[in-house]
């Protein structure tokens, strides 16, 4: 004997036998038990029909002998009925069962909508119906559905799977951590369900002992592990050890959470059983139904981590910088007023940042642009420009900086900010931000598909303190004194459309967007955009740029378009 | 001799235990093991085994698990007695006896008397 699979009765065998089944079995409640006794006694019949046949009865007379043996249909229908009655139990269990999937579509349709995958509509309104028409039992509507629905997921995997293949490594860190938490709230789910008793005595007992306190504590071992660890490298200034440790680490930890994922999904399926979700056994469809669904948890997480990617700019590649170029950045920035006695003290890297520096206006009024709750913060106005007669006018300068991670380089969009910034900032703001020898820094999104490079500001992290710079915390940022921000001329390709927001520094070809130095929030700190420490000796005159607006998101003006905008 | 279906009823349970306190057995297999072990005297209706198959498993007397027949890949359910069944069955046999003597006793004298 072997472990059996778990076929339902078909018509085709036996239109009697399964008509006797169905007649028997038609008041029990579980679907679960229902299909068990279905199978059990339409087992029992087959027996019968051929110990019949073995003592010579014709196949008509022992179909019907078999069922009459049986005895009164009704009678045990009743038995049936009255052992498995509808209780407030099972319509709980069954409330449960049809929260937990739509939880489960739910999470799908979440990641499906923030990826902005095809298919996301069609995938999350079939997930809906489904959890409609399986809450009323319209089962046709259902099963129309779940046909929508399955080939919605199936389209995802394929786009799930080039998507894991395309993952970034810091996106990675991320998903190993979101993997850690998603399972452990899905183990604890579990727990506190089959804790609670929904679930038969075989599979809570199965479920625990699979379990054990072990894995219980490697799940608690390891959301602390990367806690504390995160917390103590960061106290100690040592992200790029962390960021390191990581990398190293990085293929193991996969597999680890990975097996974490399966043993969670694993001890889930109990519970799914045990909600008349899944069948109590497995066949090989449902074999493969459980495989897909760990799959698709799996892909999810893949998912997830690389709709964050997306949020990332690409990597591009630094331009290289001859003698000759450094020779002529030196000269334009000594022509720019760039003092000489700084410019000396600059390495070759540095001064190759300066490549393409051009004419940088200021507000001469050094004016407060935005008055908020804060007061006492005076804020100042830098912008960069570019002049009308630029010859190289798809290039965006002081912007866009290369940020070196890993070995990895980002395109940023921001400002820089050394540690003797402080000398320069006014005493109030420096003391309400605290930040001595950060490095602020605006991250910027490029978006290949819609050709916009769209720069924010918020912490848009959803995934915790990695080491991924999805979104910017500026109060991770200021402790971060190991990150790196470089500036440099970054060449952004013409078709690309630079959408500002607040804070940024924006220039593209003709238009300028000037720097909205606004506090949010005290939360988050204010951008300041003082460029650098005497960034009074360096920056000019303006000429034909002016600030149009500063009440809004961000500053726009037009070159040449002084008619309106001539400063007051 | 057949004996009446109502007598018969109330200790199918026990029946039942008897029967899987040897080994663990299916519905089908139950049911002609009964017959064989009492020389054709119990002949349940077959149908009416599986309700009370069920439940003694509810009550936790019985514990069940699938199997696939090698012969003929046919689904079955076996039922297997629990410690707690057998604590049942050693209670049920008492009373029974108990039961059984005290009919012994009252029929015999009756049909001594006649």
């Amino acid at each position: 004997m072997k472990k059996t699979d778990m076929n339902l009765p078909n018509k085709n065998d036996s239109p009697l036998f399964f008509a006797y089944v169905n007649s028997v079995c038609k008041g029990i409640k579980s679907k679960k038990t229902r299909d068990g006794v279905k199978i059990e006694l339409f087992s029992h019949l087959l027996d019968a029909y051929d110990r019949n046949i073995a003592t010579g009865m014709s196949r008509e007379d022992a179909e019907k002998n078999a069922v009459e043996n049986m005895g009164d249909t009704e009678a045990v229908s009743k038995t049936f009925k009255k052992l498995y009655p509808f209780s407030p139990e099972s319509f709980a269990k069954s409330i449960t069962s049809e929260l937990i999937c739509g939880i489960i579509y739910s999470f799908f349709a979440i990641i499906v909508f923030a990826s902005g995958l095809s298919w996301t509509w069609i995938f999350f309104l079939s997930s809906i119906i489904r959890i409609i028409t399986s809450i009323s039992h319209l089962k046709k509507v259902n099963r129309f559905f779940a046909v929508v629905f399955y080939t919605a997921i199936i389209n995802l995997f394929a786009t799930g799977t080039i998507w894991a293949y395309q993952l970034y490594f810091t996106a990675g860190v991320s998903v190993v951590y979101a993997i850690l938490i998603i399972n452990c709230t899905l183990a604890s789910i579990c727990y506190i369900f089959l804790f609670l008793g929904f679930g038969t005595l075989n599979s809570q007992q199965e479920a625990l002992k699979k379990s054990k306190r072990f894995e219980i504590f490697l799940y608690a071992a390891s959301l602390i592990f990367v806690q504390i660890g995160m917390t103590v490298l960061k106290t100690l200034n040592l992200e790029s050890a962390l960021i390191m440790l990581l990398s190293i680490f990085i293929y193991p930890i996969f597999i680890l959470c990975a097996v974490y994922s399966l043993l969670a999904i694993h001890r889930f399926r109990y519970l799914l059983e045990d909600l008349d979700i899944l069948p109590q056994k497995q066949n090989k469809v449902n074999r493969l139904f459980l495989a897909s669904l760990m799959l698709i948890f799996l892909l999810s997480f893949f998912a997830v981590g690389y709709a964050s990617a997306r949020r990332q700019p690409k990597a591009v590649t630094p331009i290289y910088t001859s003698n000759e170029e450094l020779a002529d950045i030196k000269e334009n920035m000594l022509a720019l007023g760039f003092p000489m006695e700084r410019l000396e003290e600059l390495t070759d890297e540095e001064i190759s940042k300066y490549r393409g520096a051009y004419q940088m206006y200021i507000d001469a009024n050094d004016e407060d642009i935005y008055y908020s709750a804060l007061d006492n913060i005076s804020y100042t106005t830098y912008a960069f420009y570019l002049p009308e007669d630029d010859d190289r006018p798809q290039r965006i300068r002081y912007i866009m900086y290369l940020e070196y991670q890993d070995n990895q380089k980002f395109l940023r969009s921001g400002l820089y900010f050394s540690p003797s910034y402080r000398s320069a900032d006014p005493e109030d703001a420096y003391e309400l931000n605290e930040y001595d020898g950060a490095y602020y820094r605006i991250l910027c999104d490029v978006d290949d598909e819609t050709k916009e490079i769209i720069p924010f500001y918020q912490n848009s992290s959803s995934l915790g303190d990695s080491n991924t710079p999805i979104g910017c915390d500026f109060n991770f940022l200021n402790d971060s004194k190991n990150r790196r921000a470089y500036f440099a001329q970054t060449v952004i390709p013409s078709e690309y459309t630079v959408k500002p927001t607040y804070g940024m520094v924006i220039s593209s070809e003709n238009d300028i967007i000037l720097i909205n130095c606004k506090y949010y929030s005290q939360q988050y700190y204010g951008l300041h955009t003082l460029w650098n420490t005497q960034v009074e000796d360096y920056f000019f005159e303006y000429e034909n740029v002016y600030p149009r607006s500063y009440n809004h998101g961000y500053i726009y003006a037009k070159i040449g378009d002084d008619s309106e905008n001539s400063p007051s | 001799m057949k004996i009446s279906k109502e007598l018969a009823k109330g200790s199918t349970g026990l029946l039942v235990l008897s029967v899987l306190s040897n080994g663990e057995l299916y519905g089908y297999q139950i049911i002609k093991t009964v017959e064989l072990m009492s020389e054709n005297v119990f002949q349940m209706n077959e149908g009416t085994l599986y309700p009370i198959l069920h439940s003694l498993e509810k009550e936790g007397f019985l514990t069940s698990r699938w199997c696939e027949s090698e012969e003929n890949s046919r689904k079955r359910k076996y039922y297997k007695i629990t410690d707690k069944g057998r604590k049942e069955l050693a209670a049920q046999k008492a009373e029974w006896e108990s039961y059984s003597r005290a009919v012994d006793k009252v029929v015999g004298r009756a049909i001594s008397a006649t």
